[in-house]
């Protein structure tokens, strides 16, 4: 008898184990794609879980499914940038994943040139219609076999201006502007604003600590007429005046004006917790800190030029997107297609902006002619638009390791700056060097990559 | 401790009245000592029924002023932890069954045959342990990722399998478990004509019993806690284990202290309550593999 | 018995190692050693992860790549030794006092095992970013007692001298339950008749405890150090979540680089940057070191099973 319970009691673990495993593999990820099903296709579209992209793509899908009923996009949000590339970079590596995803600009090289993504000419637009309708970024990030690598979504520069907590403004008794006159401007409203406690700053006028603020040093230097790239050596040149000068005013912002402290957190951070009252960030944290601190109020202020002699000058190099990979093909790809062809439209660009986000299209007519950014949810855009007309916008790349050369390089030696750990002279020394270096890299590994040209002048629109 | 002189006047000698100090003393840094240890978990359970608000009022308050559980109820529905955990008791399970069943029979082999590259093969073993995570996390991401695995179970489980803590540990340990079976029994049962898989079942597993406990044990805590491989593999949000879940609250542009709390909250209040009534079970388990290493 | 019997006899002890190994070492091939060969090789090219056949031979050049012109590494290198020299100095020396503290007592010891093993016990991500609310500089638990201390409030993980220190300082507080556990269980077995012999001899506790019990332990004490330096030198979980900057840039060893270590390293190069040539070439530094401690570990020690 006991032998025949343990007998039964292994068969029935057999069976359990056997199950388990069943579920397992059943349990698991499913296939997207259904061969079989003719018309209706499935597309996943991974894109940034950043509540403006999310809800910005959302919007987008629901009015695209409402054409197009066969075509069903499922929008996958990935917390972190940074841990989406990765998997992007798997993905493509090994050759299954979303059938599109977004990202930055400063990476479309990087999938370009190894064949990991497919261009978006001529299936979506022409080169032609491109070149036409579309800012210029959009060509100037990738311009591998003359064709346009990805679709924009709405996307502003990075180095445009600050952000003020208007409550802050008003109990400074200071009056809304759009733009800074000049830095005397800009440096009054900081230090109306900022708050001492114990002898310590306890609120920030000024805050200079995003890891996005190295492009703000660039256009400071460009600002003044001075160039950190050399066309023809293909190399960065630091050790400047202009350089100088733009990186002595960051070191200025915490040790002489006494705007911003390294004790007080990151930018973000600080707006959120009401120890900043202005800071240099990316022009959509406006939107996005309405959606995340509903109690909190702020505005777009536009940056003041840095040498006051001509309007400032702003880049957008660190465009978002939307790439296909080279393994999509098919009835997808055409599925594909057709969203994407209704993204770029001026339709579907007014869509994703529905809500009141307040980010640049990539269209043309939308950006320069849309109320949208003149009387709209975005005026507070309108002397950026101004300015791009007069020439202001410009394109700092495209360069491979652009994110090495901003996050990894950039930003942690002007934090040692501002942290009094390395003088200006030695910091421009380093980040000469070391961006050379990283630069020097990629072309070993991607040689094919086309040569960098800055247009100095400003791109014409 | 009480003095057995019946006649001494005092009820305790000096003697004892040391000891009592001593012992009072060590009590009280005892208690210091693991105050220093739950009082941030008792933070951390009391701040999770605090509002969002309360949570970064400067100063910061011990009770809730207004209890809530909103956290719970927004770290539930739309944050899917109750998902996360499921996977992670699922996949952790898995590899506990996995790692035991072929850490087992692998220490039976190594333990009691005698063949050819015997020793050769457990040194191949057990270099699994040696290997640190971090040289072989990316190939073997790029791996599952063309078998297609990414964002499945399998696709955690079998790399983890082999990995440290799995079968490479578990081997190691039944084999020092099984060494001390002894021969003659198997050898008799194989007299009688007994094939190994009954040798295995029928002898090796009960009298192993405790080992194996302990093997499960750690190997299911091991993995419970996974966060490199599960960061790597998993993109879904559904797919996500507990760990990965609690991390992905740092990726966030802004940081939520409250579901930070909660979250961390859901994940050490199981192990809480499994650890008080299973203590004794658990430490002999722990101090078991750890007296053998 | 020789013939027929004991052929089959024979053949029988091979199948069944073979049918049982077999798997297990198709499964340790493909997840173990292929890896571990890919990543040695990949460090040796200049890796273009997309398309590794466009990658081009370089040698050793990324490792003294890695040792000259990184300081990414540098510090990684540096702080990840810092991290496994304060680790192992807390835990062991801790571990054994409260070890030491919980074999004096009389009773109560199963609470206190529970207090201090608990965090032994629980989700490192979890404790990470619990921990992380508490080192919040305005808001958290552990200024606010510095404060009615009368203490000066810290920046603690803001800090890039105090970052690194503040993640050490958890982890132990999580480790320490182990090593008190162990070293406790081993105060227990040592047979009574030393103790007694030092109290014949007239040692108080203090003198029996450092003179006789703690070299009794002292297989025990090495094991764990070498054990507590081999997981510490591999640490990830802690820092990841603790000292992640969350934003834009992405990955964490902030503020700037102060906390950083080579297992992050190896994360942010491969994974985020995608410079798998530098990643795997760390790594494969960190194996190196692993190995030599393994090595240390099993010649100190001479595992039982050898004899």
């Amino acid at each position: 008898m006991k032998r025949l319970l343990f007998k039964g009691g292994i068969v029935v673990c057999v069976l359990l184990l056997i199950g388990f495993a069943f579920v397992l593999i059943a349990g698991g990820k499913k296939d997207g794609e259904k061969p079989g099903k003719e018309k209706a296709v499935e597309l996943t579209l991974w894109c940034m879980a950043f509540d403006p992209h999310v809800d910005g793509f959302n919007l987008v899908i629901d009015k695209f499914s409402k054409d197009h009923p066969n075509i069903k996009v499922i929008l996958e949000p990935q917390p972190g940038q940074a841990e989406m590339t990765s998997k992007i970079r798997s993905s493509l590596s090994a050759g299954k994943g979303p059938h599109a995803f977004t990202t930055t600009g400063t990476t479309i090289m990087e999938w370009a040139i190894p064949g990991n993504i497919l261009p978006v000419t001529p299936d979506i637009m022409s080169v032609a219609e491109a070149k036409r309708d579309l800012l210029p970024e959009n060509i100037l990030q990738c311009q591998l076999d003359g064709q346009v690598w990805a679709i924009g979504i709405p996307d502003s520069p990075g180095d445009l201006g600050l952000a003020v907590n208007v409550d802050h403004l008003k109990e400074a008794g200071l009056p809304m502007v759009g733009k800074f006159d000049d830095m005397d401007h800009m440096l009054k409203y900081a230090k109306a604003m900022s708050l001492m406690e114990g002898g310590k700053l306890s609120r920030s006028g000024l805050s200079f600590q995003e890891p996005n603020d190295p492009m703000f040093f660039y256009s400071f230097i460009v600002d003044q007429g001075g160039q950190f790239w050399d066309n023809d050596t293909q190399k960065f040149t630091l050790q400047t005046p202009e350089a100088k000068k733009a990186l002595q005013f960051v070191h200025d912002i915490f040790f002489k004006y006494n705007l911003d402290s390294t004790e007080l957190p990151d930018t973000m951070t600080a707006m959120g917790q009401n120890l900043c009252s202005m800071g240099f960030i990316w022009s959509e944290f406006v939107y996005f800190a309405g959606l995340i601190y509903p109690d909190l109020n702020f505005e777009f202020i536009m940056k003041p030029s840095f040498s006051g002699k001509k309007p400032a000058v702003f880049n957008h190099t660190d465009t978002w997107n939307v790439v296909i990979p080279a393994y999509v093909s098919g009835a997808e790809k055409d599925g594909l297609v057709e969203f994407l062809k209704f993204l770029i439209s001026e339709e579907g660009q007014l869509t994703f902006l529905e809500d009141g986000y307040i980010g640049l299209s990539p269209v043309k007519s939308v950006t320069l002619e849309n109320d949208f950014f003149r009387t709209g949810p975005a005026k507070s855009m309108a002397p950026v638009i101004e300015a791009m007309k007069k020439g202001s916008l410009m394109y700092y790349g495209p360069f491979i390791s652009a994110d090495i050369m901003l996050y990894d390089i950039m930003w942690p030696i002007i934090n040692d700056v501002i942290h009094d750990q390395i003088s200006v002279n030695d910091a421009l020394a380093k980040m000469e060097k070391d961006l050379n270096e990283a630069n020097a890299r990629s072309l070993e590994k991607y040689p094919d990559s086309p040569k960098t040209i800055i247009d100095w002048d400003g791109l014409d629109l | 401790m009480r003095s057995t002189g019946l006649t001494s006047k005092s009820r305790f000698s000096n003697k004892e009245k040391k000891e009592l100090a001593g012992q009072a003393l060590s009590h009280l840094v005892m208690i210091l000592i693991a105050l220093a240890f739950i009082v941030p978990f008792l933070w951390m359970l009391l701040s999770s029924f605090k509002t969002t608000t309360e949570i970064i009022k400067i100063p910061p308050s011990f009770f809730p002023k207004k209890f809530t559980i909103n956290s719970y109820k927004m770290i539930f529905e739309r944050l899917d932890f109750l998902r996360y955990f499921l996977n992670s008791v699922l996949i952790a399970g898995a590899i506990m069954v996995f790692s035991m069943f072929a850490s087992s029979i692998a220490g039976f082999v190594f333990s009691k045959f005698k063949f050819r590259g015997k020793e050769l093969i457990f040194v191949v073993f057990l270099a699994g342990m040696m290997i640190p995570f971090a040289v072989v996390v990316i190939p073997m991401y790029l791996l599952v990722a063309k078998m297609n695995l990414l964002n499945s179970y399998l696709g955690v489980i079998i790399p983890l399998v082999v990995s440290p803590f799995g079968i490479p540990f578990g081997t190691f340990l039944m084999r020092q478990f099984m060494e001390g079976i002894p021969m003659e029994m198997i050898e008799a049962a194989r007299i009688d004509g007994a094939s190994n898989f009954w040798i295995y079942f029928r002898i090796m597993l009960p009298l192993s019993g405790a080992g194996l406990g302990g093997v499960g044990i750690f190997t299911f805590l091991f993995m419970y806690n996974q966060l490199w491989w599960p960061l790597m593999v998993i993109s879904r949000q559904k797919m996500r284990t507990l760990p990965l879940g609690i991390a992905a609250l740092t990726f966030q542009q802004v940081i939520r202290y409250d579901m930070i709390v909660t979250g961390a909250s859901i994940a050490i209040v199981p192990m809480m309550i499994i650890f008080a009534f299973a203590q004794q079970k658990l430490v002999k388990g722990v101090t078991l593999t750890g007296l053998k290493m | 018995m020789a013939g027929t019997k004991k052929d089959s006899g024979l053949k029988q002890r091979y199948v069944f190692p073979f049918v049982v190994l077999a798997p297990l070492i198709v499964l340790y091939i493909l997840f173990v050693y292929y890896p571990l060969g890919y990543s040695i090789w990949s460090s040796l090219h200049l890796w273009v992860i997309e398309n590794p056949l466009k990658s081009t031979f370089v040698g050793l050049r990324n490792y003294i790549e890695l040792f000259t012109a990184n300081p990414r590494f540098s510090k990684a290198f540096s702080n990840t030794f810092i991290y496994v020299a304060v680790k192992t100095a807390l835990v062991i020396p801790m571990g054994l006092l409260f070890a030491a503290l919980l074999a004096h007592l009389r009773r109560g010891q199963r609470f206190y095992i529970f207090a201090v093993f608990l965090p032994a016990l629980c989700t490192p991500a979890a404790i990470g970013v619990l921990f992380s609310y508490l080192f919040q500089t305005r808001f958290g638990l552990i200024n606010h007692i510095l404060k009615t201390l009368l203490l000066q409030p810290q920046p603690f993980l803001n800090s890039p001298k105090q970052a690194l220190y503040c993640v050490i300082a958890v982890d132990s507080w999580a480790f320490v339950g182990l090593t008190t556990l162990i070293f406790y269980a081993g105060l227990l077995n040592i047979p009574e008749v030393f103790i007694e012999a030092a109290k014949v001899d007239g040692a108080g506790k203090i003198r029996s405890f450092f003179s006789i019990k703690v070299p009794l332990l002292g297989h025990s004490i090495l094991f764990l150090s070498i054990y507590t330096i081999i997981i510490a030198f591999q640490t990830f979980d802690f820092l990841f979540v603790m000292t992640s900057t969350g934003s834009t840039g992405g990955s964490s060893g902030g503020p700037g680089i102060s906390s950083y270590v080579m297992s992050l390293l190896v994360y942010n190069e491969g994974m985020l940057r995608g410079q798998v040539d530098r990643a795997t070439a760390v790594a494969t530094i960190m194996l190196f070191f692993v190995l030599l401690f393994t090595i240390i570990q099993f010649k100190v020690l001479r595992p039982k099973w050898e004899y």
